[in-house]
């Protein structure tokens, strides 16, 4: 075998030289289309950027240069004069309570059907929900909460978005759960543990990632959630970020650093959450395309 | 172990503790889906079929809503932007993402950052983004114009978003743009699940680089590329924040799209019955074009 490989001709050598520099420049190539891409879908958000820290005359006048000083007016008049405050403030409150909800009611149902009842239909009737777009269940949704007095609520909020997050979640955490072989279970029952205490203390641990994702996952689509709002939450002192943002646009126009600090305002929480848990992020955002 | 099957036994009789709790850890997210989302289904169907307006009690006029839907110039247009919302996805935007993942797939250095950057604007709220490209696209400073002008092409200049016949394309093009990079992904993941065997020996066969994307790799991604696609499809019948933010549906309803035509007469008209009509149309037409895309990339069990 060695004796093949040494016995290499001249000629020989020179092709797999060339062959090897083709490859660095289809390679280089590559990275040059790929970095074009990158470049066009992060351009428009450090344009957002560096605007949000320029007074707003300066953004008409040189649109494309560096800001001169990071001054943080835009943010402060976002806040206040924009009305942001009360919309991050509402965010605040639905946020969390519906992450927390969609998370207590979709795990404990997602271990009943996955490992209790071991029910195939159960799954597909939570699950079908991921087909439907929520556009479907708009109307119905706003003429109930107007009979049950939930509309202009953030209670009424809350639970229209632990509802919306429940297929998706479901999804993957009965994909967690299944997982799990039944040994685990039987052990501590042995010892005396009911089935609340093996729930909580043997296979939730276990499933830890799966809770990584289904937190990110809600948290992202409640913290961007608009559809819901608007038909819901007329009451401005209801309003939750997006309808601010939205709102600001209407009225500030042409006011571009208060515009664009406002977007970084909505953006920013996402952002953080986005470059430190990445992975989770996108697992859950292609959980329904690749299983569902 | 006979302790063992005892207590199991006890546990997991038809009333054992075991299935008492599952039942109560059921319940709560049983009920909540089943009051707030499957039962406003069924009943889009029904008040598709009544006259229903404002705070007036609702009165059953049959299929009306529906032969009234195809006389009225507003949803037909509706209609047919988000057909050119799903042909610009179909030709452009899941194309980008097949040559984008398909390079990503030979590069062995920065893959994850690249794909961290290009996935970024699918976790930005739409709102958010809508109201960037609004700034972008004013006629008077926005950065586009200035840009145009700053470089010799001032007679570019656009009104993006009152041009009759822009505005359509001017509205979809950041809708396009922010769901690139979750395409990349998907297909990427299916790319990284083709056996390297199979590539390898059609390279020591000698087959071109052209020929192996055609007759190994695109067959192989079938599955992958039906789910894109299907997301795609479902995901353009939803386009509701762009339109709204950037030019509410006009000039006219030059660029309506059905969802937002939809939120407009059950909420701004508060024609609830009408609405209704225009979501049952769209959960049709959305199960059509599934079924069609499904039928013509031959995946029965693709979504699974």
């Amino acid at each position: 075998m060695k004796s093949s490989q040494v016995k290499v001709t001249r000629a020989e050598r020179r092709l797999r030289k060339s062959a090897s520099r083709k490859r660095i420049a289809r390679v280089t190539g590559y990275h040059a289309i790929v970095g074009f891409f990158a470049a066009v879908a992060l351009v428009p958000f450090i344009w957002v950027v560096m605007s949000s820290f320029k007074a707003s005359g300066a953004i008409l006048t040189t649109p494309f240069s560096l800001p001169e000083m990071v001054q943080l007016t835009n943010y402060m008049n976002a806040w206040r004069q924009g009305g942001l405050a009360t919309g991050f403030r509402n965010t605040m409150i639905v946020v969390p309570s519906a992450v927390a909800l969609t998370l207590l009611v979709t795990t404990t149902a997602s271990y009943a059907i996955a490992r209790v009842y071991k029910s195939t239909s159960l799954y597909l009737y939570f699950t079908a929900g991921i087909m439907v777009p929520l556009h479907a269940i708009v109307i119905p949704v706003f003429i109930m909460f107007r009979e049950l007095d939930l509309t202009n609520s953030l209670q009424g909020l809350i639970l229209v978005n632990t509802v919306a997050g429940i297929p998706l979640a479901v999804l993957i955490m009965v994909g967690f759960f299944s997982g799990v072989p039944d040994e685990l279970e039987e052990a501590p029952y042995v010892d005396g543990a009911n089935t609340a205490q093996v729930f909580f203390h043997i296979i939730l641990p276990m499933a830890r990632p799966g809770l990584a994702t289904v937190t990110t996952l809600t948290f992202i689509n409640v913290w961007n959630e608009f559809l819901f709002a608007v038909t819901l939450n007329s009451v401005h002192r209801m309003w939750v970020l997006t309808q601010s943002i939205r709102a600001l646009q209407g009225t500030f126009v042409t006011d571009f650093g208060l515009v664009t600090a406002g977007v970084m305002i909505t953006v920013l929480p996402v952002m953080l959450v986005f470059v430190f848990l990445q992975e989770y992020v996108t697992r859950g955002l292609t959980a329904g395309a690749v299983k569902g | 172990m006979r302790r063992l099957r005892r207590i199991l036994a006890a546990r997991r009789g038809l009333f054992g503790e075991r299935r008492m709790v599952a039942l109560a850890f059921l319940v709560p997210a049983l009920f909540l889906y089943s009051v707030f989302f499957v039962a406003p289904i069924i009943a889009s169907g029904g008040i598709g079929l009544t006259d229903w307006r404002g705070i007036r009690s609702p009165e059953f006029i049959g299929a009306e809503n529906f032969v009234q839907l195809f006389l009225d110039s507003g949803y037909v247009t509706s209609v047919w932007n988000t057909v050119v919302l799903i042909l610009y996805g179909l030709l452009i935007q899941i194309p980008i993402a097949l040559f984008l993942a398909y390079l990503l797939w030979q590069i062995s250095k920065g893959v994850r950052v690249y794909r961290a950057i290009l996935f970024f604007p699918v976790v930005v709220a739409p709102v958010a983004i809508a109201t960037m490209f609004s700034v972008f696209y004013h006629g008077e400073f926005g950065p586009i114009n200035q840009f145009l002008s700053s470089v010799g092409l001032g007679a570019y200049r656009q009104r993006w978003l009152s041009d009759f016949d822009l505005v359509l394309h001017s509205v979809i093009i950041p809708e396009i743009w922010r769901f690139i990079g979750l395409h990349v992904v998907i297909l990427l993941a299916g790319l990284q699940g083709i056996p390297d065997e199979l590539v390898e020996s059609a390279v020591v066969d000698g087959a071109g680089r052209l020929r192996i994307f055609l007759r190994i790799i695109l067959p192989m991604l079938k599955h992958i590329l039906l789910i894109s696609m299907i997301l795609m499809i479902t995901g353009s019948f939803k386009s509701f924040e762009f339109p709204l933010i950037l030019t509410d549906g006009g000039p006219g309803t030059a660029s309506s799209f059905l969802a937002l035509y939809m939120f407009r007469r059950a909420f701004v008209y508060q024609q609830y019955g009408y609405g209704s009509a225009i979501t049952i149309t769209i959960l049709l037409y959305a199960l059509v074009l599934t079924l069609v895309a499904r039928k013509l990339l031959g995946g029965e069990r693709a979504s699974y």
